[in-house]
């Protein structure tokens, strides 16, 4: 059977399937573990070497909401967060160390900055929500860079926006999955083309 | 008899797809050679729609049965990360040279031997729809009676780049419109006006067209 026999086929049976189950099986409920998708990056590496540390807050990062639109919504994103950082943040240094807790101050030896990211926001729609074909998640980020004395270089913030389409029938869960993995993925995206930029970061590699 | 009655439908009312196709040539475009490749990609940059995954893998599918060499999409933007993601991926054949300025991707294109960018946008989308279904089930059986029609209209332009040439050969769009059955007389049966597929197999056969 070809995709777009299969499509038309679910498009009929969409339909059908509002017929006769809109009542009896409606949930908004949403109850997932991120699974993230994040590609090698193609990069050249910045001259530097960084430390990163993961707060709690992003390692075991948990999104939850109970109103009467969105009852019991659970989302586990930490550990494709942390897959995400790594993998990129793994391909745009020299050396990436990653460390427990913030190091005392003066004791980052050997390092030319240590970084901490903080999930800033997160946001969501449905396209039940929106009158729209598009499950959405948009997550707001801030990278705080330091020094290895321990002193503040800059905060960065960058956003991640990620949307996948209703088709093939895809239940919440699934639509939800693959638009934050979208913006995992918009996310690491920015980093690799943007942070060079961020003038101490290019100064910094410039004096290297 | 159902199946009578539905095909009577199909046969008088529709059930069939009417494609416009419009190509425009900016400049000649060479026959990629044998070891050149071309690369399908969708656009989803718009907030109203999303170019289909599967239109733009059915377009690559039907070009590489005539014989061109076409990368999958999804292992070109994966081998590529980030820079063909939906916010990063160049919006004009220009921006293109600035990409080739990163070593790690230049060697990428490189290997991979893109002559041709074929970038893809636009969605199907149902236009209209009316009719009802009811469907009941008790305890001697179940069942739906009813008739349901949609009209879906599929809207897409594919802009052709030239890579050795870092410019624009010309653009090709299709334009196709269906209107799908869905009679219920105990069992629904979907007869289903291909708008999408229709779209698909006119654009590739236009861009092989247009490559020649």
């Amino acid at each position: 059977m070809s995709a777009f026999t299969r499509f038309g086929i679910v498009r009929a049976g969409g339909l059908l399937a509002g017929v006769l189950l809109a009542a009896a099986c409606a949930t908004n409920k949403v109850a997932i573990t991120v699974a993230s998708d994040i590609p090698v990056p193609v990069t050249s590496r910045l001259p530097l070497k960084a430390g990163v540390h993961y707060p709690e807050a992003v390692s075991r990062h948990v999104y939850e909401e109970d109103s009467e639109d969105r009852p019991k919504w659970h989302i586990e994103s930490g550990a494709s967060q942390i897959a995400m950082f790594s993998q990129v943040l793994g391909s745009m240094f020299s050396e990436l160390r990653v460390m427990d807790a913030m190091p005392p101050q003066g004791s980052a030896a050997g390092l030319d900055l240590i970084l901490e990211p903080k999930i800033d926001e997160m946001q969501f729609s449905t396209p039940a929500e929106l009158k729209t074909e598009f499950f959405e998640a948009w997550i707001r980020y801030e990278l705080g860079v330091y020094k290895p004395d321990g002193s503040q270089l800059t905060t960065w913030r960058f956003e991640g926006y990620g949307k996948s389409s209703t088709a093939f029938m895809k239940n919440t869960n699934e639509g939800m999955n693959e638009a934050i993995n979208m913006a995992l993925r918009d996310a690491g995206a920015k980093m690799v083309v943007k942070f060079a930029e961020v003038p101490e970061i290019k100064s910094l590699a410039e004096g290297r | 008899m159902r199946i009578a009655v539905a095909a009577l439908i199909c046969s008088t009312a529709g059930c069939k797809s009417t494609t416009v196709v419009d190509v425009y040539r900016e400049s000649a475009s060479v026959a990629p050679q044998a070891d050149e490749a071309i690369v399908v990609l969708g656009r989803r940059h718009a907030v109203s729609h999303n170019t289909e995954e599967d239109f733009v893998d059915c377009v690559g599918r039907s070009l590489r049965q005539g014989s061109l060499n076409v990368i999958p999409e999804k292992q070109f933007v994966d081998s590529m990360y980030p820079y063909f993601e939906t916010s990063t991926a160049p919006t004009d054949v220009k921006n293109l040279d600035k990409l080739v300025q990163i070593p790690a991707i230049a060697a990428k294109l490189n290997e991979y031997r893109v002559r041709y960018f074929i970038w893809v946008d636009g969605a199907t989308e149902t236009v209209d729809k009316a009719g009802s279904i009811t469907c009941a089930i008790g305890p001697g059986g179940g069942g739906c009676f009813g008739f349901a029609y949609w009209e879906d209209e599929a809207n897409y332009e594919a802009s052709v780049w030239d890579f050795k040439n870092l410019a624009l050969s010309g653009k090709i769009s299709a334009e196709t419109q269906g209107t799908s059955f869905m009679p219920a007389v105990v069992i629904p049966i979907p007869l289903l006006a291909r708008v999408q597929s229709n779209a698909c197999k006119s654009m590739a056969t236009q861009i092989q067209d247009f490559l020649k």
